[in-house]
């Protein structure tokens, strides 16, 4: 394989390339199966992903392509590396790495942020501020819900 | 527009997974599009919040009953309950058995019981007899307050991971060698518990294990049986109070090792665990001694180990900077079997 095989272009919603390795990439299984399918050349469009967020995905497929080859002694410094990726995002950032896994199919970085969403929203209501939930019922709605659903919200 | 617009149904279901089902319930059945979605999540986690009062406990109880009852996804992964001294075996009982009507692969049960109370006698969970011959069972994660009542029929032949910390179990008929024996696909164990009938000297091989966390006191007779039962083990968390020096057990897969020598013959056990290792890669000896004696125990692996690749050496005990970058210096400049390792120190 030639040394430009190796690499591939992935490009972010706002027009923003990234060079990586083809190792890295192809940990997320929407660009294996893009590669393997051979619909695109070795630039790849990523409609859905800004470059900001693009950027922080690919730190970890590279950090954990290299460690994954190297065998399984260092699977406690890499817990602690995910660890400190997730603990300083925002939840915006948080949110968006969530939206973002899920479309380049990256499982354990799906696993990682829906775990760090539950790490870091203590109470019910730090969760619906998360998700910007907007309670959709009237006043007079939700107490019949509530009614109707007693033991759902019996404390 | 909220964010909760954005996501599918999966997505939605998949970040409300590791929240208690509780909140996963009230959440959603205030939202119009997801009100029935809760019906499908694949993990049920219950916390009676270690409630004292029983009337308390009663409504924790009837929510888990319908919860229960009301959910119909098509596979309940992760069943786990977290709970107090009001829980009792005959709910438990019903509720395991709700989850092995779904196909539960994971079940984790944490019973705390303090002391509160003068007047309270503790009263374990007691496992109903079905599990333990239910063959779909992956992960088993049993905490405190737990009696183990194991039938002669056990067998457990999906299980890999097996989690027991301070359970209970009262025969003297080796119930836990038993429990063990029943699991042939065994791959990851974590034992912590007083076992005061010295019932884990296993007879058989559990070969496919590859990661056992042992913390075991008062191993009376034969407690190198059950590291001999683990010739394959790739990691290796040992905490063992009893002498097991005698027998010379080799660890032909053992990449990594803690240790907390908690026992007379630390010195021994270390030594004896880096020459039956030919593989270790990675040493921690967790526990703090006394000074001086790092150094000892810093030459002897530098001495001897060849396939050393990494050692993490720390002494930031010393308040100083000086006599920080002293001792650094005084274990560098040690003997040493393998040029090839990283030696770390901060």
């Amino acid at each position: 394989m030639s040394k430009s095989e190796k690499k591939i272009v992935l490009k972010s919603l706002d027009n923003e390339a990234f060079e990586v390795e083809k190792a890295v990439a192809l940990q997320s299984q929407t660009i294996w199966v893009m590669c393997e399918d051979k619909c695109v050349g070795n630039e790849i469009p990523l409609e859905n992903v800004t470059g900001q967020i693009l950027a922080k995905v690919i730190d970890y497929c590279k950090k954990h392509a290299v460690v994954d080859g190297d065998g399984d002694e260092s699977s406690e410094e890499l817990k602690n590396w995910d660890t400190e990726f997730t603990k300083n995002m925002d939840q915006s950032t948080l949110f968006n790495m969530i939206l973002a896994a899920n479309y380049l199919n990256i499982k354990s970085l799906l696993n990682l942020t829906c775990q760090a969403v539950a790490d870091k929203t203590k109470t019910i209501d730090e969760f619906h501020t998360f998700l910007n939930i907007e309670n959709n019922f009237t006043p007079e709605e939700e107490a019949q819900i509530c009614q109707e659903n007693l033991w759902a919200f019996d404390d | 527009m909220d964010r909760i617009s954005n996501l599918s149904d999966d997505l939605l279901l998949k970040i409300v997974s590791s929240l208690p089902t509780k909140d996963v319930v009230s959440t959603m059945i205030l939202l119009k599009r997801w009100r029935f979605l809760w019906t499908m999540v694949s993990k049920l986690y219950f916390c009676d919040s270690f409630v004292l009062d029983h009337s308390t406990y009663i409504r924790f109880r009837n929510y888990v009953d319908r919860s229960m009852l009301l959910r119909r996804g098509p596979v309940l992964e992760t069943l786990k309950f977290d709970v107090g001294p009001c829980c009792n075996t005959i709910d438990m009982s019903r509720w395991i058995l709700t989850g092995i009507v779904q196909d539960v692969r994971e079940l984790e049960i944490i019973h705390f019981e303090e002391e509160y109370f003068e007047e309270h006698r503790p009263r374990p969970i007691r496992l109903q007899k079905t599990l333990y011959t239910y063959e779909k069972l992956e992960v088993l994660k049993l905490s405190y307050s737990i009696l183990l009542d194991v039938p002669v029929d056990v067998c457990f032949p999906s299980l890999k991971t097996l989690h027991l910390i301070c359970v209970e179990y009262k025969t003297r008929d080796s119930p836990m060698c038993r429990l063990l024996s029943g699991c042939p696909v065994l791959e990851d164990l974590y034992l912590s518990f007083v076992d005061y009938y010295g019932d884990l000297c296993l007879s058989e091989n559990m070969p496919k294990v590859v990661e056992a966390n042992v913390k075991v006191e008062f191993v009376y007779k034969n407690p190198e049986k059950l590291l001999w039962s683990l010739p394959s083990v790739k990691r290796l968390y040992l905490c063992l109070s009893a002498s097991m020096l005698q027998h010379h057990i080799g660890f032909y897969h053992l990449v990594h090792l803690e240790l907390y020598p908690s026992l007379q013959e630390w010195w021994n056990l270390l030594t004896w665990m880096l020459e039956s290792s030919p593989k270790l890669q990675v040493l921690k000896n967790c526990e703090k001694r006394r000074g001086g004696e790092e150094k000892k125990i810093v030459a002897y692996i530098l001495k001897n180990a060849r396939q050393l690749k990494i050692a993490g050496i720390s002494v930031f005990k010393y308040v100083s900077k000086a006599k920080r970058s002293e001792k650094r210096n005084e274990l560098v400049s040690l003997p040493r079997a393998s040029s090839s390792y990283q030696l770390l120190l901060d």
